[in-house]
């Protein structure tokens, strides 16, 4: 035991040599997170919306109910409107202020009613490419759905817009005959609409799951959290697969083939090996942690399992990436086929996009490699109320694939020791 | 001590080490020599039980490397031909590490690791990496490493290749002093001079076999006073040995033909300088060309020679 805990504190202060190394494998994945992240919007702050000018020349009823209806519910979240004149619009739109600009000519709510051919003028900002098109689409839907309701209800619009201009006025008000005609016509409109709209003819039924007893509700969670667990696993791959790679640099010192003349095994000194590169990812993986937990909020007590989780994920490959390597001939080929493993096993397994994201079948292949299963473990950690939420399945088989991955690495190791 | 019975070493149908005997004693500087490819370092790995032998037994302190690998091992210090050391470890650490794994700990490995630093002259470099050190100061730290456990063997596979000059006197009064101290010293070279510098005994090895052995002066008398003569050149067939009757005849009694090819012979005679006229005037008679002559005094090369035919380093 004693000749482990030299060994390891031997390894600790060689790696201790190298802070650049280990600079990078935290900085490389809390860039990458921080990139995606950027992109997903982070958690809070505004969200982005989108700048309508809108000229309209008309001031018509139908123009303004058509103005009105950008400042509606979700879309008006997404969507500012200003009202402008035409030149000072496409002024606007030439300094790149506004997403899109919006000209309703004279005249259009009379052509509306009266079913003629009229044309709207959107003129969108090329600097911007995502809200342009979605004020294109919002307007597009709207002028179909006008379309529609000309198409059932035009002889009553064509009535309304006679009443807006006087032409039933009497003395003492509007002729209650009209108006009376009017409410007999959209009554008819509509009895005529029930049976397709009381009950609406198709209906969408959303069954979310429902939780199991004693089973807390599912609860949303930001995206960008989604992205974490892959982030620290990614930080922990990387230092996984960079430390196994320190055996070739044993054996190139000539250290490894005095070990193996001495009388301590040689799978002592790599136990030590190991125990060292768990201390290690454990602080690496701790700091990570830290800054992960405090970006998104949590609570500070989630490090201990997460980190802990990491820290046996980490060292679990360690062992793996080792094996590999002391299976093959050199460190040219162990690098080589430990990162051709890594990349694949990083992408597959949710650290660069989180399984939740991926289509369905992929999810599901995700998860049965190692790093989707200890992803998809750190992520119900860090996302679940509680602490130690992992199942203590999780915790003994990796502990147990770990065990194997040690003995098989470290018979390896008294094999290439005498190379 | 280490006692080698009948080792033998292959590797499919060839044989590395065929069947050797020697016995090395405590208080002694036990050299092995021979040619690059003899089989030393083939030796010296299954004393060291890095490498299982094929038949044969290895004991070291009366403990046999195979059945008995801890007390055999624990009691042996290796200092291997390359360097064996942690280079991003302080000078110190190596040693501490190596002790460790020797079964050193506390105060008795601290004590250790400060007396093996002074005598290797590495104590005012103790927090130095040896990633900046000169060849001939990791040289040292890697005879330092192999001795901080004050083993009772120690084995020395090559220890002087690629070594500067003082660092290699330093290096042979530190195996002296390990030899004084009571340690049996198995010492491998292609050196002569090192070997005529150092050993109290010695084993010639060539092609896996043991050629030679015994004390200096044993062996120094077994080649006897004559010199060796290497002539080269082109000598037809037959030539040289009608040359060496002839030369015989005419007075050059002891004159002995060692070796004979198309393109060099060599002869082995007392006196032999005040005999070259004659020697070159038989051979030129013969139809021999000689283009080129060399001529040594008796010693452990001109051993080899008389034994194997061909020179040590060739």
């Amino acid at each position: 035991m004693r000749f482990v805990l030299t060994s390891a504190k031997k390894d600790l202060k060689r790696w201790a040599r190298d802070p650049g190394a280990i600079a990078l494998w935290l900085l490389i994945p809390l860039m990458i997170g921080a990139l995606v992240t950027a992109l997903m919007g982070g958690d809070s702050g505004p969200r982005p919306s989108g700048l309508l000018l809108i000229a309209d020349e008309d001031q018509s009823t139908v123009s303004q109910i058509l103005t009105g209806a950008y400042g509606q519910d979700e879309i008006g979240e997404l969507i500012v409107t200003e009202q402008i004149t035409r030149d000072e619009g496409r002024a606007r739109i030439d300094a790149g202020e506004g997403s899109a600009l919006l000209i309703i000519p004279a005249g259009f709510g009379d052509a509306f009613l009266e079913d003629r051919p009229v044309t709207l003028t959107l003129i969108t900002n090329p600097a911007q490419t995502i809200l342009p098109a979605i004020i294109e689409e919002t307007t597009r839907a709207m002028l179909n759905a006008g379309f529609y309701i000309q198409r059932i209800f035009g002889e009553e619009l064509a009535t309304i817009n006679a009443l807006a201009a006087g032409e039933f006025d009497i003395e003492g008000g509007v002729d209650p005959a009209a108006t009376g005609a009017l409410a007999g016509g959209i009554t008819e409109r509509i009895n005529d609409l029930a049976p397709y709209l009381f009950p609406f003819a198709l209906d969408v039924e959303i069954v979310k799951p429902e939780p199991e007893e004693g089973e807390a509700p599912a609860k949303q969670v930001p995206l960008a959290l989604l992205f974490l667990p892959g982030i620290l696993m990614m930080s922990a791959f990387f230092a996984a697969q960079s430390l196994s790679g320190d055996i070739w640099q044993e054996q190139e010192q000539g250290a490894l083939r005095r070990l193996a003349v001495s009388p301590r095994p040689a799978i002592l000194a790599f136990a030590g090996k190991t125990a060292a590169a768990a201390v290690l990812l454990l602080a690496l993986v701790s700091v990570a942690l830290a800054i992960g937990l405090v970006y998104h909020g949590l609570p500070a007590a989630k490090i201990v399992p997460s980190a802990l989780w990491l820290a046996l994920s980490g060292s679990a490959l360690f062992l793996g990436f080792a094996a590999i390597q002391l299976a093959l001939p050199s460190r040219r080929a162990g690098t080589i086929v430990t990162n051709i493993i890594m990349f694949p096993l990083l992408m597959a397994g949710g650290s660069f996009f989180p399984l939740a994201t991926m289509p369905d079948w992929l999810a599901a292949v995700g998860r049965l490699s190692p790093n989707g299963f200890m992803v998809a473990q750190l992520t119900e950690e860090l996302v679940r109320d509680g602490l130690f939420v992992i199942p203590a399945a999780s915790w003994f088989g990796l502990t147990a694939a770990a065990g194997g991955l040690f003995l098989l690495a470290g018979w390896r190791l008294q094999r290439v020791a005498r190379r | 001590m280490i006692e080698v019975e009948g080792l033998r070493k292959t590797y499919g149908d060839f044989v590395a080490v065929d069947g050797i005997d020697f016995r090395a004693n405590s208080g002694q500087i036990f050299g092995l020599l021979g040619p690059n490819g003899a089989g030393k370092s083939t030796t010296i790995s299954c004393i060291s039980g890095l490498l299982k032998p094929t038949a044969g037994h290895v004991r070291v302190l009366g403990h046999d490397v195979v059945s008995e690998p801890v007390p055999a091992r624990t009691a042996l210090g290796v200092v291997p031909q390359e360097l064996a050391l942690y280079e991003d470890l302080p000078a110190a650490d190596n040693l501490r590490f190596w002790g460790a794994a020797y079964g050193l700990s506390g105060q008795a490995l601290d004590e250790r690791v400060g007396h093996v630093l002074g005598y290797i002259g590495l104590g005012d470099r103790a927090r130095d990496l040896p990633s900046k050190f000169s060849g001939g100061m990791k040289r040292r730290l890697n005879f330092g490493c192999g001795i901080v456990h004050a083993p009772k063997v120690l084995l020395l596979d090559e220890p002087t290749v690629g070594v500067d000059p003082q660092s290699r006197e330093r290096l042979f009064e530190m195996v002296e002093e390990q030899r004084d101290a009571g340690a049996c010293v198995l010492y491998t070279t292609h050196y002569m001079e090192e070997a005529e510098r150092l050993c109290d005994e010695l084993a010639i090895i060539d092609h896996g076999k043991l050629i030679a052995g015994g004390s200096l002066d044993e062996l120094r008398r077994s080649v006897g006073e004559r010199d060796v003569l290497k002539l080269t050149g082109h000598f037809p067939e037959g030539a040289a040995a009608a040359a060496a009757s002839e030369l015989r005849a005419q007075g050059l009694a002891d004159l002995e033909l060692l070796h004979e090819e198309e393109d060099s012979i060599t002869l082995v005679l007392s006196g032999g300088s005040a005999h070259l006229p004659t020697i070159f005037s038989v051979l030129a008679g013969r139809g021999a060309v000689i283009s080129e002559t060399s001529l040594r005094q008796p010693s452990l090369e001109t051993l080899f020679i008389k034994l194997t035919g061909t020179e040590l380093r060739s």
